[in-house]
């Protein structure tokens, strides 16, 4: 699905309340329509991938919570959403056709529109529903036949190379005022929804055999429906006929069903196969690196990298294993494994473009008065470091310079206790590495912040 | 198309066609970094009349892991006086951080903002403010905030 599609689609159609319908079909964290429907215990559905990433991401030592409502969430006691699986494929299927009459200009029946009503379409629909009034009006505001011998009927009902002819007759209350509309299903499927939208209205398909009976048959699968109903099932059956054409492999038992089944019956055929195994989490803490690397091998996975990537790569195939273990219709692992060195390429490409270059160089300069004391105290150190005998002095220089510093910004107890643990350590490291003084100093100055809290 | 990137653009056409009030989209070029206008709409005098530019940088993580956002300063564009908003932008507020939850947009988050800066009345900044902005971080995702003051 190239489109991005969008609950707010609905908005500014004749069907605005299908906004709702549409928003509660998708998963909140995607914002796509469900795939693999999961439920938490909390009774909030997600995407199986969705739900199993966010539980993924969570850190060991806390328990997952649920997206919405912050209860907790344990992985294993998911549970499949199946009337939410089978209500988006409906949904995703009927989109299209339900968003085309939905959009479509109503049809304007004889009824005289009043200035006021004029007033409030633009410009443009005005033009639009004059030149639709004007050809309704152009017909004889009789009821029409096939059987009339009228030349409106027959003008409007071809449809590719199926010669299905229908003719539709609009009923409104009043007879005297009945008029009749010729649709073309193909291109004007707002009928359906136009007789939803007018209350007092109501449609009588009369089919080839002349038969009223209130229920027609699909001209192309014969399942028998409504007739609003055939409007929005027309195009998907006639997309399904054809995938169905081409599947040379269908099982002669699925055709034998009869010209008759209900809109429900799904192929049975993804239950017969093997159901795929989930794979389990792994405690990394057990595993050293080159277990873990064997893992990966074992796993089909690339092993290179560092142990963080081994861990992120192994967590997400997890993840994504699962999930389509969960589908209905899994991937081969061909292309899950496609689908993990797309997520690690764009990982890569995200931690090389992460820190640009004019960051660091705005940062550098905005901290530049700390780099400059930094150095002058390193080199201090250096030269003092240089005269054996003021060695022990040297260290302690520093060691009172920091913690001062941070007296000065009268920090908490704490905290003054963590600097003093740096401080032996700055201390200690620039006593073995002598030539890199500066550079140690810089390093573990710069990043200790990091660690600490920053209290409001 | 990476899944969030997919998710990214569905939410800057759902803010671009169903603005909220006092929030606008001025920079959205890329899936990486966006640029917000927010404004407060009630009648602070601390805000009022004032725009503010709020700065959103995702990941491919995203929406499972939060967004880096932070005040950035440019033309007209001052960082809000707040006693969680740190002088160099950075926002001490909990769904950036240990709050965050994959089903928040960036309108959501603008949003919170907006309230955080609606409902203040001291003209202050953050009391460790010096010190912090000192050996602060790139990105204010490394610093670990500690949420304790519900009461702004």
């Amino acid at each position: 699905m190239d489109e991005i599609s969008d609950p707010s689609d609905w908005t500014g159609t004749r069907l605005p309340s299908l906004l709702i319908l549409d928003a509660s079909l998708r998963c909140r964290i995607c914002k796509d329509f469900f795939k693999s429907p999961f439920m938490t215990e909390c009774a909030h559905t997600f995407c199986s991938l969705c739900i199993r990433k966010c539980i993924a991401s969570t850190p060991t030592s806390e328990t997952a919570c649920c997206p919405i409502c912050r209860a907790p969430v344990l992985e294993i006691r998911l549970r499949r959403n199946q009337v939410v699986e089978d209500l988006v494929e409906w949904f995703e299927n009927a989109r299209a056709a339900i968003m085309t009459a939905a959009k479509a200009e109503p049809v304007v029946i004889s009824v005289p529109v009043t200035s006021a009503d004029s007033e409030r379409v633009s410009s443009s629909e005005r033009r639009g529903r004059k030149r639709r009034r004007d050809s309704v009006d152009e017909k004889p505001s009789t009821s029409v036949t096939p059987e009339s011998g009228d030349s409106a009927p027959r003008r409007a009902v071809r449809r590719g190379s199926r010669k299905v002819s229908y003719e539709v007759k609009l009923d409104i209350g009043d007879e005297s005022e009945d008029e009749a509309a010729p649709f073309d299903l193909g291109k004007k499927p707002d009928a359906g929804s136009s007789a939803s939208a007018n209350g007092d209205s109501s449609f009588i398909i009369i089919d080839d055999d002349g038969n009223p009976d209130g229920l027609v048959p699909c001209p192309v699968c014969n399942v028998v429906m409504t007739p609003q109903e055939v409007q929005i099932h027309l195009d998907d059956c006639f997309k399904e006929q054809e995938a169905k054409e081409t599947r040379t492999n269908q099982s002669a038992s699925s055709k034998s069903n009869g010209p008759i089944r209900t809109l429900q019956s799904q192929p049975l055929s993804k239950m017969s196969k093997k159901p795929l195994q989930r794979l389990p989490k792994l405690q990394y803490d057990l595993f050293n690196d080159s277990k873990l690397r064997s893992k990966l091998v074992e796993l089909g996975l690339p092993a290179y990298g560092t142990r963080v990537q081994l861990q992120q790569r192994h967590t997400e195939w997890v993840s994504l294993w699962n999930a389509n273990a969960d589908s209905n219709n899994p991937k081969t692992k061909r292309q899950l494994l496609r689908d993990l060195n797309d997520w690690e390429s764009n990982l890569t490409k995200y931690a090389v473009q992460k820190i640009s270059a004019d960051d660091l160089s705005a940062w550098g300069k905005s901290h530049s008065n700390a780099f400059d004391d930094l150095i002058a105290r390193a080199k201090k150190n250096v030269q003092k470091k240089l005269d054996p005998e003021q060695q022990q002095g040297a260290s302690r220089t520093v060691e009172v310079n920091v913690q001062s510093q941070y007296e000065r910004q009268d920090s908490a107890p704490e905290e003054l206790k963590k600097v003093d643990g740096i401080d032996q350590k700055v201390n200690g490291r620039t006593e073995e590495r002598m030539d890199y003084g500066c550079d140690v100093l810089t390093d573990t100055l710069i990043t200790q912040p990091v660690s600490s809290d920053a209290i409001m | 198309m990476p899944g969030y990137t997919k998710r990214l653009g569905r939410e800057l056409s759902d803010l671009k066609t169903n603005p909220a009030v006092g929030i606008s989209v001025f920079q959205a070029d890329d899936f990486r970094i966006w640029l917000i206008d927010i404004q407060v709409m009630d009648d602070n005098p601390l805000y009022v009349g004032k725009t503010f530019r709020l700065q959103f940088r995702f990941t491919p993580t995203y929406p499972i892991e939060a967004p880096e956002v932070q005040f950035i300063r440019s033309l007209g564009r001052e960082i809000p006086m707040h006693p969680h908003i740190y002088s160099n932008g950075h926002i001490c507020l909990d769904v950036l951080g240990s709050g965050w939850s994959p089903i928040q947009t960036v309108g959501s988050v603008s949003m919170s903002i907006q309230s955080m800066l609606a409902g203040n009345d001291r003209n202050e900044r953050p009391p460790d403010d010096a010190r912090y902005v000192a050996s602060a971080p790139i990105s204010p995702k490394q610093t670990r905030f500690v949420y304790h003051d519900d009461n702004v």
